[in-house]
């Protein structure tokens, strides 16, 4: 059987087969910014000193803006360098696209009719299109997760296979949580303009809370409660797995999706 | 055991200021072909999207093979076909695939049944979805609604975009469906193509259903068009007088009036020795409502 006959069979595999030319741009732009970055660690190695004395000057505000730690081991320079900006970038972008285009999108194509009008429960069509958003997510830490492999392997890094698996694992939660979260929004209300920026800036106020919040004397610990503090703060690819991360960033979908599949229940939808 | 398949009691629906559906009831019995038969904008796509629940009542019930069409929902579109007024289809995905994924859903579609759907519409099952003109999207949305032979067919403006040549295509298909004991629900603002299709028509109008006669009825009632143009002016009393003629006037050498159902008697009054050529037009849309609601409150 070909793999769009089998793709074709249900809601979830007809929607990745829908993206698939595009999933597989995403995976390769990230494989592919994971190794350009990583392949510049010999030269940063070289002069990890002086780097080093350059960061302690910063001020404390930028070095929290950007995660900014320390850079002189090959796992503190891949969690600066990789994960306090750009992989969450391109890994949210395409998430809240994607979920915000799941309901909402297809729903102002007036694509949605025809599908409810089939012998499906509407909270089930929620559910695949939640599935096919989590496989998206999960193709591009996959992805992550090679490219990290790779210049681990290549430049002699040493970093423990868990922690790439940690940080590719959290990252990819993290994205599917917001991806979820414009699911949700989708869900209860078929706008996607509306559905994308209001979880843009959701994302936007969580970032800022994980990466500025430490600066708030007598609520450092608040930022902990941002989805970003575990993927950023935490450093999973110096420090690994940590239990209350993994578990802040499995419940987001788990909570948000069936609040999609409720409010998609019960709504009109548009015409 | 009736064979009521379409039951609508006191259906209502309201958004804003003037759409919506107000207060409709109507019933529809298996076999029959009806015409939902109104304006743009006048409520006939909310009916059918509370039908298939889309969309839900403010207040009042449909009922679709004596279930509640949300209750019943799955059971219901399982035995329906549905072809949406708005067929929003940009998959990049061929037209074979796009049907074999709408005929997966529904548990799978003999490909050959598929096929010979397409091969009657002049639909080609390799080319992108993307591309196709609008009349083939619309062929696309019509064998998705015929292909896994439904019991109920509801279809929102069935012919829009489609060639003459299509249009009699869908008339057979329509006509076969009802000969093998479907049910079906189409609209339409056009009465021609109600007429050579439905047994029975409901006219809805601003939301609410105004009337729900058979065809003949329906034409009976409609207002005709007349122009009689003559030799040397006429004079309106040639018809004024007579039953169900209106809105007499003279321009210069031609005679204008309506008149509402046969024109026998009026066209014979019209046929002086003077009398160079007659036309009688088609009711419009318009002209029907004319017939139910009579000069002036139509406008």
């Amino acid at each position: 059987m070909s793999l769009s006959s089998f793709l074709l069979r249900s809601v979830w595999g007809k929607t990745l087969w829908d993206q698939r030319r595009s999933l597989l741009g995403w995976m390769a732009a990230t494989a592919g910014v994971t190794f350009l970055i990583g392949s510049m660690w010999p030269s940063v190695q070289a002069q990890s000193d002086q780097f080093q004395e350059l960061i302690e000057t910063y001020p404390p505000a930028l070095k929290a803006l950007f995660s900014i730690n320390e850079i002189s081991t090959p796992a503190g320079f891949l969690q600066t360098q990789l994960f306090s900006a750009t992989l969450p970038v391109l890994f949210l972008v395409y998430a809240i696209s994607r979920g915000a285009d799941l309901l909402a999108g297809e729903e102002e194509r007036g694509a949605l009719d025809v599908l409810v009008a089939h012998p499906l429960p509407r909270g089930g069509i929620v559910l695949q299109k939640a599935v096919a958003l989590a496989l998206g997510a999960l193709a591009l830490s996959v992805a992550l997760l090679v490219g990290l492999a790779g210049v681990n392997a290549v430049y002699g890094m040493g970093i423990p296979f868990v922690h790439l698996l940690a940080a590719a694992t959290l990252l990819g939660l993290l994205a599917l949580g917001f991806g979820a979260l414009a699911l949700a929004l989708g869900a209860f209300r078929g706008r996607k303009g509306f559905t994308a920026a209001l979880t843009t800036a959701a994302a936007a106020s969580a970032f800022l809370l994980a990466t500025l919040g430490k600066l708030a004397e007598g609520a450092e610990g608040l930022r902990w409660a941002s989805p970003f503090a575990h993927v950023l703060e935490a450093a999973p690819l110096v420090n690994g797995f940590s239990l209350g991360g993994a578990l802040l960033l499995v419940a987001l979908p788990l909570v948000l999706v069936p609040l999609a599949m409720w409010a998609f229940e019960r709504r009109d939808l548009g015409a | 055991m009736s064979n009521t398949v379409i039951e609508l009691n006191g259906l209502t629906k309201r958004y804003g200021a003037s759409r919506g559906v107000d207060n409709v009831s109507l019933e529809v019995q298996q076999g029959e072909v009806f015409g939902f038969l109104g304006p743009n904008g006048a409520g006939k796509t909310t009916t059918i999207r509370l039908l298939l629940d889309l969309l839900r009542p403010t207040s009042g019930h449909a009922r679709l093979f004596g279930l509640d069409a949300r209750a019943g929902s799955r059971e219901i579109h399982a035995r329906t076909g549905y072809l949406p007024g708005e067929l929003g289809l940009a998959e990049r995905m061929t037209v074979g695939q796009q049907l074999e994924y709408f005929g997966n859903l529904r548990g799978g579609v003999p490909r050959a049944r598929v096929e010979a759907l397409a091969t009657r519409l002049d639909l080609d099952l390799v080319k992108p979805v993307r591309s196709l003109s609008r009349g083939n999207k619309q062929k696309v949305g019509i064998v998705q609604a015929f292909m896994h032979e439904p019991e109920l067919l509801i279809l929102d403006e069935p012919t829009g975009g489609l060639d003459p040549l299509m249009q009699q295509e869908f008339n057979a298909l329509v006509k076969e469906a009802a000969a093998a004991g479907a049910t079906v629900f189409l609209s339409s603002h056009i009465l021609p193509e109600v007429e050579t299709l439905c047994d029975r028509v409901g006219i809805i109008r601003e939301g609410q259903l105004v009337a729900a006669e058979d065809v003949a009825t329906v034409r009976q009632r409609a207002v005709r068009r007349i122009a009689a143009r003559y030799r040397r002016a006429p004079v309106a009393k040639l018809v004024a007088d007579l039953p169900g003629v209106a809105a007499v006037r003279v321009e210069g050498g031609t005679l204008h009036c309506t008149v509402q159902g046969d024109t026998g008697p009026a066209v014979r009054a019209l046929a002086t020795e003077d009398l160079l050529d007659l036309t009688v037009g088609e009711p419009s849309l318009e002209d029907v409502f004319l017939g139910y609601y009579g000069r002036g409150r139509s406008q």
